[in-house]
């Protein structure tokens, strides 16, 4: 009989010589990818790619690789090209800060686009700062990210601008009080702080606020209450999903009120939750983006390739690309600091979503417009129509 | 006119909540652990009546009952491969506690890893409802209040006239005596499980059918069906009705006087309430060991 101990012993060894060999040829691995990658530029990309919030997320995603493909068949940063390291955030601001450390410290980015969501990027921006890497999110709004330091970088313009605008159309069709829903979160609540703001500015009186937490689903109780208060208009914050059911529970209630929303009112789940006749003629302000104009060549190949619509999401992520790779170009070497001064230096850069430019900051002031929803599609506000 | 909106409101929440109060409060009465897994079972059972009437494009009863099927076959899962093994050790209610949210994470986890997390609806049509004293509900509304009243004058019925009911009834009692008098236990732990997650089934498409659904869905009705069965008195099904419908109209009365995002700390602070001051619940009466000790 063979001694156990023994036996043991030898298993131990030839374990441990297994293991040897495994990390031998995984080091060796990992020296011959690293070496090969030298020759790229590796920007991090942190998206929404699953949860509530990966539509506006796989959008995103769409941009901003259709302006990679453009990029690197134009033979990429000064002949280096890009390879994109993508994260995806869920929608979670935790997930968020996991995935930006993931970036910073393993695949050891300068530069990352991204995060999506105001909530995700108020939570990173600081870590940002702390790690010094050039953070430049392509669509998150909130007013948080304004003075979150040197590395943050903001392509869409401010929840004020959009605020401004809501307001002067709630004023011009002769809405004077107002009841307002919102969704509890980042986002709204700093579009909410604006909302006073301006609404005060512009003599409409909030007659009722409500909020609610973002996974909640019944707003009934809320929409009784500014069904009976004197308001003659709704303004609503939140995201697809909880919007959708506001405006399903609107449409049972039979509150029949002039509707206002925000940006991200435009989305094609939200008219299928709340039903096509409630959402019919609801207001609401997004960023410039207009497929007829300087952006048909973009829309074209989008549909080509996707089968899809593209929408504001999709055009702020391939604005976001091609501006990164231009300071990154124009920078000195691919170290934060550099990108981010030559960033700063960017002036008027024409992209689909409008001029860029950046106040020190690093924030932008960019036109905004007013949509509407006629017979189920989501089009430009006319005036007399 | 507002108030009677906020009652009826408080009505169809609190119809929901009954019926998980009822589901949770079955089991916790007969077989004498808090299980989550109706949580769950909650999610599974509207997931899989979309799959069939959405995706697969079956007649809504049909799809409702494959649903309730598949939704009792999980259960009879459940418990045959983790409560039953758990049971077999002398595992006690904190383990079988445990168990149960390992299942409800398991579960909602493995939905999410099929369905992702997007807000899915059934997408029927809608309509303005019906007035009642100034008041509106739609149609999905009234069939949701009515099935949860109908399915607890029907568990009411079965749990006092059938045999089973009475055999169930007798297990609560005592486990090992109904077992000398014959009672087949393991069957019938199984049948008030399949019971439970029929309860539990029907609230989780009724609100599919009514708002969205979701893989995330089951967390807030477990939090609302505990409290509304606490609240009513725990193991006791008529209890956990009325605790289930009070929950719901507090819940919608009281932000009429607070702001709204107090709806959430309404609920709570009446659970804590009722925890420091009347931890049985309205209808709490003394268990047994309490009698005797």
């Amino acid at each position: 009989m063979a001694n156990p101990k023994k036996s043991n012993k030898n298993f131990r060894y030839i374990a441990i010589g297994i293991f040897a060999v495994l990390a031998i040829i995984l080091i060796s691995l990992f020296i011959f990818i690293s070496q090969k990658k030298l020759n790229e530029i590796k920007i991090g990309v942190i998206f929404p790619l699953s949860g509530t919030q990966a539509i506006g997320g796989l959008a995103g995603k769409n941009g901003v690789f259709l302006a990679l493909e453009e990029i690197n068949s134009k033979g990429g940063i000064k002949g280096k090209p890009i390879n994109l390291v993508l994260e995806d955030s869920q929608g979670e601001a935790k997930t968020a800060v996991t995935t930006f450390t993931k970036l910073v410290l393993v695949d050891e980015v300068s530069v990352i686009i991204g995060p999506f969501l105001s909530t995700e990027a108020a939570a990173v921006s600081p870590l940002a700062e702390k790690y010094k890497v050039v953070l430049f999110s392509p669509t998150a709004t909130t007013s948080v990210l304004n003075t979150a330091g040197d590395y943050v970088f903001k392509l869409r313009e401010g929840n004020d601008i959009h605020m401004q605008k809501i307001t002067e159309i709630m004023y011009d069709s002769n809405t004077k009080n107002i009841a307002v829903i919102y969704n509890n979160n980042e986002y709204c609540v700093d579009i909410l702080n604006y909302f006073d703001e301006y609404s005060k500015k512009k003599g409409i009186k909030i007659v009722q606020k409500e909020s609610y937490e973002q996974k909640d689903t019944d707003f009934r109780s809320q929409l009784t209450k500014i069904k009976s208060s004197k308001s003659d208009g709704i303004f609503s914050c939140g995201y697809y999903q909880d919007l959708g059911l506001v405006f399903k529970q609107i449409g049972e209630l039979g509150l029949k009120k002039k509707a206002f929303s925000v940006t991200t009112f435009e989305n094609k789940a939200l008219i299928d939750i709340a039903g096509k006749n409630i959402v019919e003629g609801v207001v609401y302000t997004t960023s410039y983006f207009d497929c007829n104009k300087e952006a048909k060549d973009f829309c074209e190949k989008y549909k080509a390739k996707y089968g899809s619509e593209p929408d504001y999401r999709a055009a702020l992520t391939y604005d976001a690309l091609y501006i990164v790779s231009k300071a990154i170009s124009d920078s000195k070497d691919l170290s934060p600091e550099s990108i981010q001064k030559s960033l700063l230096k960017i002036q008027n850069y024409q992209g689909l979503t409008g001029l860029t430019s950046f106040d020190e900051e690093g924030n932008t002031k960019k036109e905004v417009l007013a949509k509407t929803v006629k017979d189920g599609k989501f089009v430009v506000l006319t005036l007399n129509g | 006119m507002a108030t009677t909106q906020l009652l009826i409101n408080g009505l169809i929440t609190g119809a929901i909540y009954a019926l998980m109060a009822s589901s949770f409060s079955l089991i916790y009465n007969i077989i004498k652990f808090m299980d989550l897994s109706p949580g769950a079972l909650f999610v599974v059972s509207s997931f899989s009546a979309y799959v069939f009437n959405i995706l697969f494009g079956l007649n809504f009863f049909i799809s409702l009952i494959l649903a309730l099927v598949i939704v009792s076959i999980v259960a009879i899962g459940i418990n045959k491969l983790v409560y039953k093994s758990l049971r077999n050790k002398n595992a006690n209610n904190s383990i079988l506690l445990l168990a149960s949210f390992g299942v409800f994470l398991f579960i909602t986890g493995f939905i999410l890893l099929i369905f992702g997390a997007e807000v899915r609806t059934f997408g029927l049509p809608i309509t303005k409802g019906y007035e009642i004293f100034g008041a509106i509900i739609t149609k999905t509304q009234i069939v949701l209040i009515i099935t949860s009243l109908v399915l607890f004058l029907f568990l009411q019925f079965f749990m006092k006239t059938t045999k089973l009911g009475k055999a169930m009834r007798a297990l609560a009692d005592d486990r090992q005596v109904a077992s000398t008098l014959g009672i087949k236990v393991e069957k019938t732990i199984t049948i008030t499980f399949i019971i439970s997650a029929l309860l539990a089934g029907i609230a989780g498409i009724l609100v599919a059918l009514e708002q969205s659904l979701d893989h995330a869905m089951g967390f807030s009705v477990i939090l609302r069906g505990l409290t509304a069965s606490v609240v009513g008195g725990i193991g006791n099904v008529f209890a956990a009705l009325v605790g289930g419908f009070l929950i719901g109209i507090i819940e919608n009365l009281g932000i009429w006087f607070l702001p709204s995002s107090y709806k959430d700390a309404i609920v709570f602070i009446i659970l804590i309430l009722f925890l420091l001051f009347r931890p049985k619940g309205i209808f709490g009466t003394k268990t047994r060991e309490e009698v005797s000790g």
